[in-house]
């Protein structure tokens, strides 16, 4: 016996799925995806199709659910021109209408729909077939002996066809197919379950690969979102850490912040600024975002708690004017209501915005709000994927959280996250004769040797300033 | 199914695709049913073309043909379509309007 040679595969191109699939799809054979009606089945398969053909491999979709008018609408929202290819030749789309009037004068077989795709594909070149929604086309076969004959003459024509398939079918009660579904799984070397669940109010598509013939592949459900691109997937427990180091000192907008620092902050590194509502974590972040602008670095605020105007017109009053910055382009405010989308989504559109604006800082306003996005598990995957996909691009990251409430410091010290954090920048009141005043501690700085003091900390109309590096506050703040 | 048009047999004409899939024994059997039935009453009044599916796969997917064998009877309208062998002759019948 020869050794097997290594499986071919086809990659998809849709993002993350080839890094859970090793590669990509089964190459001259079928795969099957299986999802309840909305999980994104279709799209999933489109996506595939798509991209194939854009990189040269000619396509053949057929669909026995949605017109080919709302194929091709629904691909073009996500800028997929199917029209332009099929006019390229590199794909076609088949929409066979199904007659529910036919009479049933004896035995038949799909035959013609192999015809037909046999035909398409030779005509194009074809090295992908998608059969979308095989469960409305075995209908016709109300008897599940035949449903099975018949699936199984497609699986074999399949085979010789040397065709990279992907069939999509729905699963749950509704369909009657469940018995059948069994069936389908064996003869598809690959099998995709996508699924739509509602967590806390929030609805979030997951996608898992239940089988792959003769391949390893990531065996977790990793949660994916429609994006106006198409369906991106990020591999939470993608356990190769690519951080970048961190670089040189960066300013934290003001000389004697910087100075308490140790020298500003790195480039690079995660950044967590917390404290109380109210001890200007905004305006701390804003000081840098200002000072990082100003030198042309392109900065991205995350605004999850108020909208672009409230907050430009709330700088002002520390004299922090963050409009130039806007008009000239060095700063982008992105601003999302928390439980507008799902954890996934708001990640995507944060990526999306990291992708296209290509900024050197981040700042995220405030991640206490990550938990308002949903389960607390669902905060912490969001915060954990954030800060990752920030160290392997070597962005530096001012996350903003407010303290006693909302998220506490457990969550960020928690399984692993504290490590990820290279600097802590706690903000507080302390009582002070009559009156409150405002403090800073460095809690840590990783690489800086930076103060260990409490900072008496003040915000004017000319901005943040520290007093007397040293200066002793209360007792109960004292480091010795 | 009552279909108009069928009062006087002499005027009509029926015109119909058979749709077959090379020498499968369905299609075989398809081809065999439908030349029996339009013998019975002489093939002057059926105007009948078959099309083999793998030959013209066009032809199949003008008439969204998915499983065969198929006939589609275009004429008298409205439109029939028979999915099978047409083994089941009273149902054949009724479509070609004989009965």
């Amino acid at each position: 016996m020869e050794r097997p040679e290594p499986l071919p595969k086809l990659a998809t191109g849709v993002e993350g799925l080839d890094s859970i699939l090793e590669g990509g799809l089964p190459q001259a054979r079928t795969t099957l995806v299986v999802g309840e009606a909305g999980s994104g089945k279709t799209v999933l398969a489109l996506e595939m199709l798509y991209r194939g053909a854009m990189s040269g491999q000619p396509g053949v979709l057929i669909s026995f659910e949605e017109t080919g008018e709302a194929i091709r609408g629904n691909a073009f929202s996500m800028g997929w021109d199917l029209a332009a290819l099929e006019a390229k030749g590199l794909l076609a789309v088949i929409r066979p209408k199904i007659d529910y009037n036919a009479i049933f004068a004896g035995e038949f077989s799909i035959k013609g729909l192999l015809a037909i795709l046999s035909g398409q594909a030779k005509k194009i070149s074809a090295s992908v077939v998608v059969i979308d929604a095989v469960d409305v086309l075995m209908c016709l076969f109300n008897d599940p002996l035949r449903q099975r004959n018949e699936l199984y003459s497609l699986h074999e024509w399949l085979m010789q066809s040397g065709l990279t398939a992907v069939l999509t079918a729905k699963s749950g009660q509704d369909t009657g197919l469940a018995r059948d579904f069994t069936f389908m799984e064996f003869m598809a070397d690959c099998v995709i379950q996508a699924t739509q669940r509602v967590d806390t109010q929030v609805s979030t598509r997951r996608l898992r690969v239940l089988k792959y013939r003769g391949s390893a592949y990531g065996s977790n459900e990793y949660p994916f979102v429609i994006t106006p691109r198409g369906i991106v997937i990020v591999p939470v427990s993608d356990a190769e850490l690519a951080h970048r180091p961190l670089g040189a000192p960066v300013s934290a907008g003001q000389s004697e912040l910087d100075a308490v620092l140790g020298g500003g902050y790195c480039r690079g590194a995660s950044v967590l600024i917390a404290g109380p509502t109210g001890s200007g974590k905004t305006t701390l972040a804003c000081t840098f975002a200002q000072a990082a602008c100003r030198r042309q670095e392109r900065t991205l605020y995350v605004s999850f708690e108020e909208s672009r105007e409230a907050l430009t017109g709330a700088m002002l009053s520390p004299g922090i004017d963050l409009r130039p910055l806007l008009e000239d382009g060095s700063l982008e405010i992105l601003t999302a209501m928390p439980e507008a989308l799902g954890a996934e989504h708001h990640l995507l559109r944060i990526f999306q915005r990291i992708d296209d604006f290509e900024p050197e800082h981040l700042v995220v306003d405030a991640i206490s709000a990550a938990r308002r996005i949903g389960s607390e598990q669902a905060a912490f995957d969001f915060l954990i994927r954030l800060l990752n996909r920030c160290k392997e691009r070597g962005i530096t990251c001012i996350y903003v959280n407010q303290t006693g409430g909302a998220v506490s410091m457990e969550v960020l010290s928690g399984i692993g996250i504290s490590s990820l954090i290279d600097a802590i920048v706690m903000l507080g009141f302390v009582r002070s004769g009559c009156e409150m005043e405002r403090t800073l501690l460095v809690l840590k700085s990783r690489g800086r040797n930076h103060s260990n003091k409490f900072h008496k900390f003040s915000i004017s109309s000319k901005g943040v300033a520290l007093k007397t590096p040293g200066a002793h506050l209360s007792s109960e703040g004292k480091d010795k | 199914m009552n279909r108009p048009g069928l009062t006087a047999p002499g005027a009509v004409r029926c015109r119909m695709i058979l749709f077959v899939a090379g020498d499968e024994p369905n299609s075989r059997r398809a081809r065999e049913n439908i030349r029996a039935a339009c013998s019975e009453k002489g093939s002057k009044r059926y105007d009948l073309q078959v099309v083999d599916v793998f030959d013209d796969f066009q032809t199949a997917l003008d008439y969204d043909i998915m499983v065969t064998p198929a006939l589609v009877v275009l004429d008298p309208p409205p439109r029939v379509t028979l999915l099978g062998d047409l083994s089941d002759t009273e149902k054949l019948h009724a479509a070609l309007g004989l009965i």
